[in-house]
């Protein structure tokens, strides 16, 4: 009881003005901010794209993703590209490898 | 035959896109925005205008996930190309070995949205800002700068813009700065996109007329060309 009485002594009321100033710290939260609905990474729905010209045989700039969501088993994400005709649907992983890429 | 608030909206988003020269959905609402986590309540909230304000006024800063920073980018576009990922509110400008700078930015709001291949057709310093047509007639107080505002710290376009051309032309949207700073990370604008000061001058310094610029942005409609 005594040394916690002394622990308190010692170091109580600077770890409450610690606590205190912390309540009042005027540093922004970190990873505070998240998109309403989540969407592939830009990199990832470029990689598709760029896949994609070079399969159909189109013009790179001619193709663009249009649309992004994970696939259902949440570890990949489809990717919806325009091709100058038709369209195309890609499911790129997180680490880039593309594992299907085909028209629609 | 009057014409019903929700039947004028669409009209007036029709025609601004057509404007702009936009096909696909021109009058499709922008679906996804920002949130931020309230520590308090322990729950994601809609990061909007009052809020961002909030956040700015509290901190002197947006938040740290929209500050200017170098990031693995896995990409074979070449370093100088622009891409801008309108739902992440993110404007990522490619370096080489695999990184690029991001930067944080606010876009088009509901309707305003679009995604396309354009180019920087055209760079500015201190930009003069002059309200088209179809802006005038969404707000009337911008009819006072019709024949142009000034560039200076109060001017909407901020310290540089970069005017985005497609086919040689004008597509009317710009890369530029603002006298909002607390404004990135929203869906805020008329279709432009938007950095604070600082960034919008780094983006400038570090880009060249001509460089190729691919905005994203999931069902927006799409610039013609694409």
């Amino acid at each position: 009881m005594a040394a916690f009485a002394f622990l308190f002594r010692g170091i109580g009321i600077p770890a409450l003005l610690l606590a205190a100033a912390a309540c009042a710290s005027t540093t922004p939260p970190a990873a505070t901010i998240r998109s309403s609905a989540l969407t592939a990474p830009a990199d990832l729905q470029l990689l598709c794209a760029s896949e994609a010209a070079s399969r159909f045989g189109v013009p790179a700039d001619g193709v663009l993703p249009t649309a992004s969501r994970p696939s259902a088993t949440g570890t990949a994400f489809e990717v919806e590209v325009k091709l100058p005709t038709g369209q195309a649907l890609c499911v790129i992983d997180q680490n880039g490898s593309i594992q299907s890429l085909a028209r629609t | 035959m009057s014409v019903g608030p929700s039947r004028r909206r669409l009209l007036e988003l029709g025609l601004a896109g057509l404007a702009a020269g936009l096909i696909g959905a021109p009058a499709q609402a922008q679906a996804i925005y920002s949130q931020i986590y309230d520590a308090k309540r322990k729950k994601w909230i809609d990061y909007d205008p009052r809020r961002a304000q909030q956040y700015y006024a509290a901190y002197g800063s947006v938040p740290e996930e929209f500050k200017r920073q170098l990031v693995p980018f896995r990409t074979a576009e070449k370093p100088g190309t622009v891409i801008i990922d309108g739902d992440r509110h993110f404007l990522y400008l490619v370096q080489p070995e695999f990184q690029a700078i991001r930067y944080g930015i606010g876009v088009g709001r509901d309707g305003f949205g679009w995604a396309g291949i354009v180019a920087i057709g055209r760079m500015v310093e201190w930009p003069t800002w002059t309200p088209p047509p179809e802006m005038i007639a969404r707000d009337p107080k911008s009819a006072q700068w019709a024949n142009g505002m000034p560039g200076g710290p109060d001017n909407p376009l901020g310290a540089r813009a970069m005017y985005l051309y497609e086919g040689g032309k004008d597509t009317i949207y710009r890369i530029h700065g603002t006298a909002e700073p607390w404004s990135i990370g929203l869906n805020i604008s008329s279709g432009c996109i938007r950095l604070n000061n600082d960034d919008v001058t780094d983006l400038y310094s570090r880009v060249a007329v001509g460089a190729k610029v691919v905005v994203l942005m999931s069902g927006a409609a799409l610039y013609r060309g694409v």
